[in-house]
């Protein structure tokens, strides 16, 4: 694990991160994460520009979310599509091979889309100021490791 | 991504909007009075009112109007309606630059109602301010306990927060990325469902893939997109 010069712990887990591409067409990689949304383990990309957690709409399906506790946004950007969803409290772990996992409640954002919209094969996406900011992490680009803890000790 | 949309109206306002707030923005805050320090919740609040400026104009200048008028019509077609609108703003504004500034900073934030706030917080969400979306929200909530919207709103956007539940360390999950890695060029563009390193399933579409394995929550399955 990863400390600080006076011995007390920066990140308390770590777990295997994977470079790669969002999408086929995309020229640059981005780092997925092991992460488990209301309990549907799934990867997801970081993304500082994105401020909540972007749950992929299918996944959200599974999770038997009752939209009535949601807030319905008509239009959110994403990636410079404007869409309409619905904000949601949800339980978000980061999964860690060695370590404990950390798991966070926070605000995450479900598309719903129209029929003539099509999500595709687009990930789930872990945002900054709605999840990351509260999280220590580091990124080990030799081993591909992403370290993280939480900010209370 | 690739999400397929049609130009609606929607679109179409958004453009308006948008060109109209680029026209005018430079109005409302002066070169100089942008050059001095303007405290953030005000600097944000500005954006915020300005949209709800707009957002309440086009409600006055009907919606339903705008939308039968540009239905349809492609984004060429409308330069001369942002004109017309623009002049409209003109003709019915009065009020000086400076006196919009002072009226923006002039907000009394007590006075709104709950639909007000709901209004402004949603605008915020759409217009990227985050934080003082949760900022409204929480203001909203104080002035109206009772609404329900608001309240949720405020526990919603709230900020995260670390739970304190025992999550243990997973050793399948560098199985998983094992598996992934060595996978990685015949499985290209499959969604994949992997528990422990092993294959459970695969398919070109996650949708697909969760009929075939059935649903994964709570299973310990990772499913993915190679």
């Amino acid at each position: 694990m990863l400390f600080f010069q006076d011995g007390t712990p920066f990140a308390k887990a770590f777990s295997s991160y994977a470079y790669r591409p969002v999408e086929e067409y995309d020229k640059y990689p981005r780092i997925f994460i092991q992460v488990e949304i209301e309990g549907f383990q799934t990867e997801a990309f970081l993304d500082t520009g994105s401020p909540y957690v972007i749950c992929d709409p299918i996944i959200a399906e599974n999770l038997s979310l009752d939209l009535t506790h949601g807030e319905k946004i008509e239009k959110f950007l994403i990636r410079g599509y404007t869409i309409e969803g619905y904000l949601h409290r949800m339980n978000i772990t980061i999964l860690a091979e060695g370590g404990q996992g950390l798991p966070v409640d926070a605000t995450v954002f479900v598309p719903n889309l129209t029929p003539d919209q099509d999500w595709g094969n687009f990930p789930s996406i872990i945002g900054l100021s709605g999840f990351l900011e509260r999280i220590r992490f580091a990124i080990d680009p030799i081993k591909d490791r992403f370290y993280f803890g939480d900010l209370e000790y | 991504m690739s999400l397929i949309t049609t130009v609606g109206y929607e679109d179409i306002i958004d453009d308006i909007q948008e060109q109209i707030f680029r026209s005018l923005s430079t109005n409302f805050i002066s070169r100089q009075e942008r050059s001095i320090e303007i405290d953030p919740f005000f600097q944000s609040s500005t954006s915020i009112y300005s949209n709800w400026f707009f957002y309440n104009l086009f409600k006055e200048l009907d919606m339903r109007l705008l939308q039968s008028e540009f239905l349809g019509q492609t984004t060429s077609d409308y330069p001369s309606n942002i004109d017309d609108i623009l002049k409209l703003l003109k003709s019915s504004e009065s009020r000086s630059d400076k006196d919009i500034v002072s009226l923006i900073k002039s907000i009394n934030w007590t006075d709104k109602s709950a639909d007000d706030y709901l209004d402004l917080v949603k605008i915020a969400i759409t217009s990227g301010d985050h934080i003082i979306a949760y900022q409204l929200a929480v203001k909203g909530t104080e002035q109206f306990p009772n609404n329900d919207k608001l309240k949720n709103f405020s526990k919603i956007l709230a900020p995260p927060k670390i739970l304190p539940i025992s999550a243990p360390a997973q050793p399948g999950l560098l199985l998983n990325r094992d598996w992934l890695i060595e996978n990685q060029e015949e499985y290209k563009g499959y969604w994949v469902a992997l528990k422990d390193g092993k294959l459970l399933g695969k398919d070109k579409t996650l949708k697909v893939l969760i009929k075939l394995i059935g649903n994964p929550k709570g299973k310990g399955i990772l499913v993915t997109r190679v």
